[in-house]
Parts: structure tokens; C-alpha cells; sequence
């Protein structure tokens, strides 16, 4: 029997699944609920990064409580009209297995992405109907369907998704589903999990190469066990760390990035993208980068961004509007607009990772310091966060840096700490001799001090 | 002592607000009155609408001001329902006093999706025998119809010039700083009408100096934010690309600035500008075609980095 090793030792009960113990303890709890016929909400959200169990999850329980499972993959579906026929009358018909009792569970797969599916269907052959499907698109499609069969159901339904907000956006699932969150699985567990089923395999595999795999997996047992698998089959033994496979996406990216940049055949570049395993928004991060490194002649640059730019036009419909048919012209453009843009022989370039995502992950604490500056002195002036940010916080700055007695009147009327007055004066030297005059002479102010407590609190108050 | 001026001469009563008299004398009929419908101030930044809010709540409860008011800024309470819950809560309690209702201020009003509007609008109409609303917002087209039918519309203008000559000195004489008229002047220029920016230019000089003179105005607030963009325009007209791009990354992501407050920021920079007037207005529409591409897209970065495309272009034909 040649089953995938996934398959093969998937838990079929809640208490063999690796990690996430309070959130199986939450599921469990709630499928008690069902069964003693008081339950708080319908349905749960299990969301998580792929391959930390959420599918598992739901069918060991459903196993462990003896309930039918009826599973959808948002892929199944045609379009909203459908999902609502379907997941109604699963939900509300006692009929579908002969046993009246028994309990069936729902699964809806991949909910988040739920409409983007079924939309993509459109390119296919079936693609000519797009002029009468568009109406199923609207925003009031699959979300409002699934809320509907939620608030009427007799039976439990588990919806699972990678990111919540995707789903949550769409309606109120917060209000009437039970969000459980499942984390990546700690490598020691994803280690112990390996060697346990090297053990029943009766393969030996090195501890560094199984530590090398956990590593590598990101909390993701899926592909750690398939990486096993790809390491150890037909063997009886593995001890170097040679052929554990790279998780690299970014292998896949650069030979796109690569034909954008040099073909301008829109029907292979769009066959190259199909194999990236990267959500076509976060392929314009890429592109954006690399423009620039490719395109060097003023002209190319311009088409090439301008093309990019109404890429980005379509994404914000799609979202804006929920139009998901629209998704496609993105696509398009992201892709076809920006390889047609060069009239210009492109520069053998050297394709970068999106700086962007670095510097998001390098300024984070910049940004978290101006947030809570602005939030001091919006607070402070009647203002937003937002506001303070564009209206005083550049003069609050200049006037602090230059103005002694200014600054120890908001060190004080602030709570300015040191790491703060550090952060404004830009983590210049001069802010050390400064913060040491400002924060030593204690005594004597004490008084002053006090009085300036009691107007912040005032302020809170007022503003609370 | 030193303050944020903008705070420490902050009118506390209407009668001291400058340059909005109609608005301030309605207010003032809705204190004698003691009632009020939901109201809608609308208007460029620094022109009053807080102060009026607060000075209108403090004259309408009189010592009670703080229990029969909550003041709530739109853009930090994201989500509905915690605008909601606290709105609720705070309703929830009867006011206290002979008013018999309390007042909600929602500040930037404008930066409410349409959906949390809607959520918004059911809780005015829910709560309106307790409890009144104050929106504000920059532009009143971008509070959707019902909110505005439900609400007495209050524009504010621009504040004119002599008046915020007036303030300006008044505080200078009592901050015992020495500015010159020509200094005053430019001071005017560069706010446009908005006091809190005019006080806020004229605290930012004195904090160096104690004789303010027109170049050291231009000088201080160049400094604010004209160096970066001009080092970014430098670059585009060296083609550099990327040079232009990395003081870009230092305003959307380092300080976290919107899109749109950069491209006005870009757009008054280039306006006052000493380039070639034809080509100021190419780079207008440029601009332009940018902020509304914004407000329709998904990744503001990308449009920007396009406008940026868009600049070298324009300045390599030249």
C-alpha cells in the first residue's frame, strides 16, 4: 500500500494530535455543548497557518463524538447560489445518512478563501458564462450564505481558515462563531513526531537530519512529515543531512521574476505564475522591487509601474467592491502590462527580495515609538493618533530637541521616559547629558511634579 | 514656562474662537436653549471644530461638562464595536444636570469605513433622546448621506488672514517674543488658514531664537519636512530611482505617513517651488491622477513608486 505518509499517520483521535492542546481542549468543549444540547455558538473558526492540524482536528473530533462529517472544499463549489443550497440543506435536512440521530458535522474548508476559487473558475472553459455569473459575486455572495445556515442549523459546522480576517471582514462571524486559534507546532514536538514515525517505518534516521527537518519546517507538520518522506523513502537508513529538501517559494518567484522581465508572452508567463505557490498580492511586492533593477530607461520604468499601478487598481476593487471576478485583469496586468512595458533591452539584473518586508521588520520599533509619542500627545491636545502624527509631531520634535525648558515640561506633563526623550533626540549622544539633567534633580521638583499628575489624570478622565 | 501653545491658548469659551462667527453665534443660541440636533462640523484642519466642541459642551453643562461628555477620535477606535461599546456604555448612564442629554464628539468622523458609518448611524438614531452627537470631519463628502441628513451641517472656513495676524501677536506679546511683520507675514502664508499650524510655526521658531525674522521662519520650517523632498526631487532629476524611493520608504514607512498627506505635502512643495511653471503643471496632474489612484487601489507604495516613474520621466524630456 503506497499511502502518503500524511495520510498514513494522520490522528484519527484529538488526544494523538502534536501541539495546540488548549485549542482541541476548546473544540472539545464545544462539541460537548452539542451533545448535551446546550450550545453557545453554532460554529467555530479554526484558523491557523497550513499544516498545524486544523483539518485533523476537526474530523478526530468529529470521529471522537461519533458525528458524520460533511466536508466542503471551497474549490467544490460553483458559486454562492450553490454553497447556500448545499450548506442549507446539510445543515437543516436530518435525511442525508438515513440516521436521524446521529449528528453530521460540517466542515468548510479553506473558508477564507472562498470566493477567490470560486471566481478563478471563470478563466476556464467556463469562462463565457463570466456575464451571468458577476451577479454571484457580489459581496453579498458565500459569507451571508454561510452566516444564514449558521443561525439556523441543527447540526455543528467547523469552518477552517488560514487568515481570520479574510473570513471576519465578510460578516459578523465573529458575533456568532467561536474563533479558536491553532499555532505552529513547537519543533521538539514535530522532532518527536518524526522519530516516531521513522520507529514504525523501521527506518534509522540521523537525529540531526530529523532536528534539520523540524528546523526547517516552521511549525508546519505537514511538510515536515513529506520532507521526511522524500528523505527516507526506499532507504533503511539516513544519516547525512544531504537531500532534506529546501522549502524554498523564492526559488519558483526569481524564475518568474526572471521571464516578466525578458518574455513578453503573456500565456507563458501566466503559466510560470500558476506554479508559484505565492498569493498574487504579495507577487507585486516583488515585482515592484525589481522594476526598477530591470528597467533602467526612463520610458520602461514609467510603463512598467504605470502598469503595476492599475494592477493595483483592480486589487483595490476586488476588495473594496468584493468583485472577485476582477481579480484576473490584475493578474494581467501585474504580469502582461509590466513585461509588454519594455521597448527597451532590459538590464541583466539581479533580482532582490522585496525590501519592503525587511524594512516593515526594521522600523517596527520605530513606528511602534512614534505610535505611543502620538498617542501621549494626542491624548494630550484633543487629537487622534493620526492627526498628531501630521499636525504637531514634527514641531513637538524641533521645538524639544531646541528648547530646554519645553522639554522638562513635557518629560513631566507626558510622562516622557528616557528611552522616549532617547528616541526623539534620534539616539544622538547630546540626549544622554540631556536626559541625565533631566531626570536627576528630583527633590525640588517633587512638588511641581505631583501637580502635573493630577492634570494628566484630569485628562484621562476627560478622555476615557 | 513652556507648553504646547496650541493647548495653552486654546479658547476655552466660544466668544475667544476666531474667524467662525456664524457658527459660534448658532452654538451659542443652542447653550441659551439648552437643546441641540446632531451636529456635523466640516472643515480644513486647525480651524476650530475641537475648540468649538469643547467650548460649546463646557458652556452648555457648565460645571457638569465632564460626566455628559466623551470625546472619541474616529481614526484610533478602528473598530465598530468598541466605538460602539463605548458609546453605549457612556449612554447608558442619564446625564447629569438640567440638560437631560449628554454629547458624544466624534473627531475625523471621515475616517469611519461605510459599513461602521451605517453601524454609527442606527446608534444616533437608538440613543438620540439621551444623547447627541458631534461629528467632525475634513470633508463632508465622505460621511454618507443618512449620517448627513441627520445632522445640522456646520462649515468651518479657512480663518482669514488679519484674524490670525491678531492671535499670532497677541500670543507673541504674552510669550514675550519679538517677531518681525515680515516674519508674521510668512507665518500667515504658510498656514493657510490653519491657527493650529500658524501657532505651532511661531512656537517652533521661538524655541531657538527670541527675535523671529522671515528667514529664520523659512529656515525652521523648511527644516521640517522641505529637506527630504527636496533630496527626493534631487534624486528624480538625477534618474536615481531608487535614492528616491529609499526617502519615500523613510515617510510611508519609517513615520507611517498616509499616502495622501504625502502627495499634498509634495504638492505644496512643488507649487512654491522654483521650477519651471509648465512643468509644475505636469507634475500637478501627475500628483493628482496619484491621490485619486490611492483612493481606489490596494498598496498606496506602488502608486507612489509609480508617480516617482512618472517624475523621471517627465524631467528626462526636459
Amino acid at each position: 500500500m503506497t499511502e502518503m505518509w500524511v495520510e498514513k499517520y494522520r490522528p484519527k483521535f484529538l488526544g494523538e494530535i502534536r501541539g495546540n492542546k488548549q485549542a482541541i481542549e476548546a473544540m472539545r468543549r464545544w462539541a460537548e455543548e452539542w451533545e448535551t444540547g446546550k450550545v453557545k455558538k453554532r460554529a467555530v473558526v479554526l484558523s491557523g497557518k497550513p499544516g498545524v492540524g486544523k483539518t485533523t482536528a476537526a474530523h478526530a473530533l468529529a470521529n471522537e463524538f461519533g458525528w458524520a462529517v460533511i466536508e466542503l472544499n471551497a474549490s467544490d463549489a460553483r458559486n454562492a447560489g450553490a454553497i447556500e443550497d448545499i450548506v442549507l440543506r446539510a445543515a437543516i435536512h436530518s435525511d442525508l445518512s438515513g440516521d436521524e440521530k446521529r449528528k453530521k458535522l460540517l466542515i468548510l474548508d479553506e473558508a477564507d478563501s472562498l470566493y477567490e476559487r470560486v471566481s478563478r473558475e471563470g478563466e476556464g472553459p467556463e469562462g463565457a458564462e463570466a456575464g451571468d455569473e458577476k451577479e454571484d459575486y457580489s459581496d453579498r455572495g458565500g459569507a451571508s450564505a454561510i452566516l444564514r445556515a449558521i443561525a439556523v442549523t441543527s447540526n455543528p459546522i467547523i469552518l477552517i481558515v488560514n487568515d481570520e480576517y479574510e473570513l471576519t471582514r465578510k460578516g459578523r462571524f465573529k458575533e456568532v462563531c467561536e474563533i479558536i486559534k491553532f499555532r505552529r507546532v513547537d519543533k521538539r514536538e514535530i522532532k518527536k513526531l518524526l522519530a516516531g514515525i521513522c520507529a514504525s517505518e523501521k527506518i534509522r534516521v540521523e537525529e540531526s537530519v530529523l532536528q534539520l527537518i523540524a528546523e526547517r519546517s516552521d511549525g508546519d507538520v505537514r511538510s515536515a512529515i513529506n520532507d521526511l518522506e522524500a528523505v527516507a523513502t526506499g532507504r533503511t537508513q539516513v544519516t547525512t543531512e544531504e537531500g532534506v529538501g529546501v522549502r524554498d517559494r523564492e526559488e519558483e518567484v526569481y524564475a518568474l521574476l526572471g521571464t516578466i522581465f525578458k518574455e513578453r508572452n503573456l500565456r507563458k508567463i501566466r503559466e510560470i505564475q500558476r506554479n508559484v505557490d505565492e498569493e498574487p498580492e504579495k507577487l507585486t511586492l516583488w515585482i515592484e522591487e525589481n522594476i526598477p533593477r530591470a528597467y533602467t530607461h526612463p520610458e520602461d520604468l514609467a510603463s512598467g509601474f504605470d502598469a503595476l499601478s492599475k494592477a493595483d487598481l483592480f486589487f483595490g476593487r476586488v476588495y473594496r467592491r468584493g468583485r472577485y471576478g476582477l481579480w484576473k485583469y490584475a493578474i494581467d496586468l501585474m504580469l502582461g502590462g509590466v513585461a509588454v512595458a519594455k521597448k527597451h533591452e532590459p538590464r541583466f539584473a539581479q533580482f532582490s527580495f522585496p525590501m519592503f518586508l525587511l524594512k516593515m521588520r526594521d522600523t517596527r520599533d520605530t513606528r511602534e515609538r512614534i505610535y505611543a509619542l502620538c498617542y501621549k500627545l494626542g491624548r494630550y491636545c484633543h487629537s487622534s493618533i493620526a492627526e498628531a502624527k501630521r499636525e504637531i509631531y514634527p514641531y513637538f520634535v524641533y521645538i524639544f530637541r531646541h528648547n530646554d525648558s519645553f522639554r522638562r515640561q513635557m518629560v513631566r506633563k507626558l510622562r516622557l521616559t528616557p528611552d522616549d526623550v532617547r528616541f526623539i533626540f534620534d539616539y544622538d549622544e547630546r540626549a544622554e547629558i540631556i536626559i541625565k539633567d533631566l531626570y536627576s534633580q528630583k527633590p525640588e521638583k517633587e512638588k511641581e511634579k505631583q501637580k502635573s499628575v493630577e492634570v494628566g489624570r484630569g485628562q484621562q478622565k476627560l478622555l476615557e | 514656562m513652556m507648553e504646547i501653545w496650541v493647548e495653552k491658548y486654546r479658547p476655552a469659551k466660544l466668544d475667544e474662537v476666531i474667524g467662525q462667527e456664524k457658527v459660534v453665534s448658532r452654538l451659542k443660541g443652542y447653550v441659551a436653549s439648552k437643546s441641540m440636533p446632531h451636529l456635523l462640523f466640516s472643515g480644513p484642519p486647525g480651524t476650530g471644530k475641537t475648540t468649538c466642541a469643547l467650548a460649546f459642551v463646557k458652556e452648555l453643562f457648565g460645571e457638569n461638562w465632564q460626566n455628559n461628555f466623551i470625546e472619541l477620535n474616529a481614526s484610533d477606535e478602528r473598530g465598530i464595536p468598541v466605538v460602539r461599546g463605548k458609546i453605549k456604555e457612556f449612554a447608558r448612564v442619564t446625564a447629569v444636570g438640567d440638560v437631560g442629554f449628554k454629547v458624544i464628539f466624534l473627531d475625523e468622523a471621515d475616517a469611519l469605513t461605510p459599513e461602521a458609518q451605517n453601524a454609527l448611524r442606527r446608534t444616533m438614531e437608538m440613543y438620540s433622546r439621551v444623547c447627541r452627537f458631534i461629528l467632525s470631519c475634513n470633508y463632508s463628502s465622505k460621511i454618507i448621506e443618512p449620517i448627513q441628513s441627520r445632522c445640522a451641517i456646520f462649515r468651518f472656513a479657512p480663518v482669514s488672514k488679519p484674524l490670525l495676524l491678531g492671535r499670532l501677536k497677541e500670543i507673541a506679546a504674552r510669550e514675550k517674543v519679538q517677531v518681525d511683520e515680515d516674519a508674521l507675514d510668512s507665518i500667515a502664508y504658510l498656514a493657510t488658514g490653519d491657527v493650529r499650524k500658524a501657532i505651532n510655526i511661531l512656537q517652533t521658531c521661538s524655541a531657538t531664537e527670541e527675535k523671529i525674522t522671515m528667514d529664520i521662519v523659512y529656515h525652521v520650517t523648511g527644516r521640517l519636512k522641505g529637506d527630504e523632498l527636496k533630496a527626493m526631487l534631487d534624486c528624480i532629476m538625477k534618474k536615481d530611482f531608487n535614492g528616491a524611493k529609499n526617502v519615500l520608504d523613510k515617510f510611508l514607512i519609517e513615520q507611517g505617513m498616509s499616502a495622501q498627506d504625502f502627495l499634498e505635502d509634495l504638492h505644496r512643495y512643488i507649487i512654491e517651488s522654483s521650477i519651471d511653471e509648465e512643468l509644475k503643471v505636469k507634475i500637478a496632474e501627475k500628483i493628482g491622477e496619484t491621490d485619486f489612484r490611492v483612493s481606489e487601489g490596494s498598496n498606496e507604495r506602488i502608486q507612489v513608486e509609480a508617480l516617482i516613474a512618472q517624475l523621471i520621466l517627465l524631467c528626462s524630456k526636459k
